[in-house]
């Protein structure tokens, strides 16, 4: 879309933000396209179309919000990016292996089974390793309960949810969500 | 799943206009505040209550709409609250005496509020080109808006108000057959 398109279609996005229907067709004809060839390049095509409605919808519910001083394809395009990524962590979430499988593999102890095991396990010793010292602690007293404290109180149930709340943060900084 | 082109489009209309009503809702809450605070001042419950309500419906369906309409009921609401503020006054003290004669202070502080509403409305759509859609989008909405306080003092205070505000859109009816 050449400068001249945009700034005739920003000018477009205004009045039916300012609550002019007739700007609704110009605005949907030119940024349908648009929307869609985006998601086209960032997702598999079974995604994409889906991806681009949902994006598309969401621009329109916002119109009426537009700020005038920003470029419509460039904010039009933010929101399809950020509809791409939730497309895609809902992919990334939908092939950790269920929680059904993972109990297969662990009683049936196979090759694959061990594996995973040795790898949450990596993984969890790193994102503890992140952590201090009294923290490890904490954790180490909650889950195997071998430490001279008190286990139980308000000071001590604090500690641990704060030590729990800093290995999921440690995880996510390492594994993502 | 994916849906048809004609339905998508159908679709992003719906979800527009959707969105500008409860937008206009949202924005609309103060004028209902405004209903409860003079409810409050007057010990009056319903009937500034109920001129709030329609004042927050008109307000909803002018911002719903947009356009020079929607943008005049900002304006409407701020100059209605000069007749507004006067008939709460003439409420709350409901006479003025100066040596032995007492004056009833209603119609005055209703009428006086609405010529400047009037013309606050007026000098608005003289500077506009669409003087005439905002002249009747403000003025209803100010008009609306000093009822609220207009009603405590009776159906005449109203009338008053309404009168005030006609007489201040004189000059723009000057100034447009004069640009004839």
């Amino acid at each position: 879309m050449d400068s001249q398109a945009r700034q005739h279609l920003t000018h477009l996005m205004s009045q039916l933000a300012d609550g002019d229907r007739a700007a609704f067709d110009g605005v949907y004809s030119a940024l349908w396209p648009a929307v869609s060839a985006f998601c086209a390049k960032m997702l598999p095509s079974a995604d994409a179309e889906d991806t681009a409605q949902m994006a598309l919808l969401k621009v329109f519910e916002q119109a009426s919000s537009f700020d005038r001083d920003k470029d419509v394809l460039a904010w039009a395009l933010a929101i399809a990016t950020w509809e791409v990524r939730t497309m895609r962590q809902r992919h990334a979430r939908s092939k950790a292996i269920p929680s059904d499988d993972i109990e297969a593999e662990f009683s049936g102890k196979n090759p694959e089974g061990l594996l995973l095991d040795r790898e949450i396990v990596e993984a969890a010793q790193s994102a503890i390793g992140m952590l201090s010292d009294v923290d490890q602690a904490t954790l180490l007293a909650t889950f195997s309960g071998e430490s001279s404290e008190p286990t139980k109180g308000a000071t001590v149930r604090k500690r641990r949810q704060r030590a729990i709340y800093r290995l999921k943060e440690a995880w996510r900084s390492i594994y993502g969500d | 799943m994916a849906i048809d082109p004609v339905q998508l489009r159908e679709k992003a209309k719906r979800v527009y206009e959707l969105a500008r009503l409860r937008h206009a809702l949202a924005l609309s809450i103060p004028v209902l505040l405004v209903g409860v605070m003079v409810a409050l001042l007057v010990h009056e419950v319903s009937l500034p209550l109920i001129v709030g309500l329609l004042l927050y419906i008109s307000s909803v369906v002018l911002l719903w709409w947009g356009r020079v309409p929607g943008r005049s009921v900002l304006p409407g609401v701020v100059y209605g609250l000069l007749p507004l503020t006067g008939s709460v006054i003439a409420k709350l003290h409901q006479h003025v005496c100066m040596g032995f004669d007492c004056f009833s202070t209603c119609m005055l502080y209703c009428m006086s509020g609405g010529v400047v509403a009037g013309l606050l409305v007026a000098r608005l759509a003289l500077r506009s080109d669409s003087p005439l859609a905002v002249f009747f989008s403000a003025a209803s909405t100010a008009l609306l808006t000093g009822a609220i306080g207009g009603s405590c003092v009776g159906v005449h205070g109203i009338v008053g108000m309404a009168i005030g505000i006609g007489i201040g859109a004189v000059p723009l009816a000057m100034r447009r057959r004069v640009q004839r």
